[in-house]
């Protein structure tokens, strides 16, 4: 009975040493996959900053764009109702007068 | 001197027997809980042996299984970050959109203010270009005709009593 006991102590020890090693390896594999995650994370990030700069860019080229095109029209149209608008009221005053003189 | 040990082997047989009888159930059972007693503490010993037997076979399993589990755990995380960086890059794109249509919504709102402000522009050029005309156009017979009407108007509105 002795022996039972004295071997059941050594598969003990054993047991614990052996556990206690195969903690220690899963600790670092999960340290290496939580950073192995980290880095994938880290990348993405980046190219989420990327694509919202990129895009924040685009619009404000466009929009500047978008204004100077809409200044440079509106002088152009200016100028051309400009000189209709002198034909444009002396048409109004004759058919004006004329309504009147009817 | 025979005759003395003969006495005492007899002594010794009584005394035996007494004992015998008297204390036969006490020893039965004595003797009886000693080998219960024994069994238990085998069956104990063995009970532990098989526990700390199996517990080790099973932390060794473990050990030899270790870069299986390693790896499996490996690839659930990468797993999870990718699916975690597609997620971003969705989000990332879906504001990209929103980006670009809120500079679109800007930019046609900027075309229509463009639009009302020469529209406003021309027609108060346009009524100011016709007052000059009519100042310049008007003769002194349009201005008492214009009156004359003007007046007869008047007049032709119902009294107030």
């Amino acid at each position: 009975m002795k022996g039972l006991s004295k071997e059941a102590e050594y598969f003990e020890e054993q047991y614990l040493e052996k556990l206690a090693a195969y903690d220690k390896l899963m600790q670092e594999a999960r340290g290496f996959a939580k950073q192995s995650r980290e880095e994938i994370l880290k990348l993405a990030a980046g190219e989420q900053k990327q694509i919202i700069s990129e895009a924040q860019k685009m619009a404000e080229e466009f929009l500047s764009h978008a204004k100077s095109e809409i200044s440079v029209q509106t002088k152009e149209a200016k100028l051309i109702l400009k000189s209709r608008a002198q034909e444009l009221a002396k048409s109004m005053v004759t058919k004006l007068l004329k309504k009147q003189a009817a | 001197m025979t005759k003395d040990f003969y006495f005492s082997v007899f002594n010794f047989l009584i005394l035996s027997g007494i004992l015998f009888f008297v204390l036969r159930k006490t020893a039965r059972a004595f003797f009886r809980k000693r080998s219960t007693n024994t069994k238990l503490e085998i069956e104990k010993a063995k009970k532990f042996y098989d526990e700390a037997y199996r517990k080790l076979e099973e932390v060794e399993a473990k050990l030899n299984n270790v870069d299986v589990e390693g790896r499996k755990l490996l690839g659930e995380l990468k797993q999870e970050g990718h699916l975690e960086k597609q997620r971003m890059l969705m989000q990332a794109k879906d504001l990209s959109l929103k980006i670009k249509n809120d500079t679109e919504r800007t930019v046609k709102q900027e075309v229509l203010k463009a639009k009302e402000m020469l529209k406003k522009e021309t027609s108060e050029l346009v009524a100011e270009l016709a007052t000059e005309e009519i100042k310049k156009n008007i003769t002194t017979e349009d201005q008492k005709s214009l009156s004359q009407e003007f007046l007869s108007e008047i007049e032709k509105m119902p009294k107030v009593s």
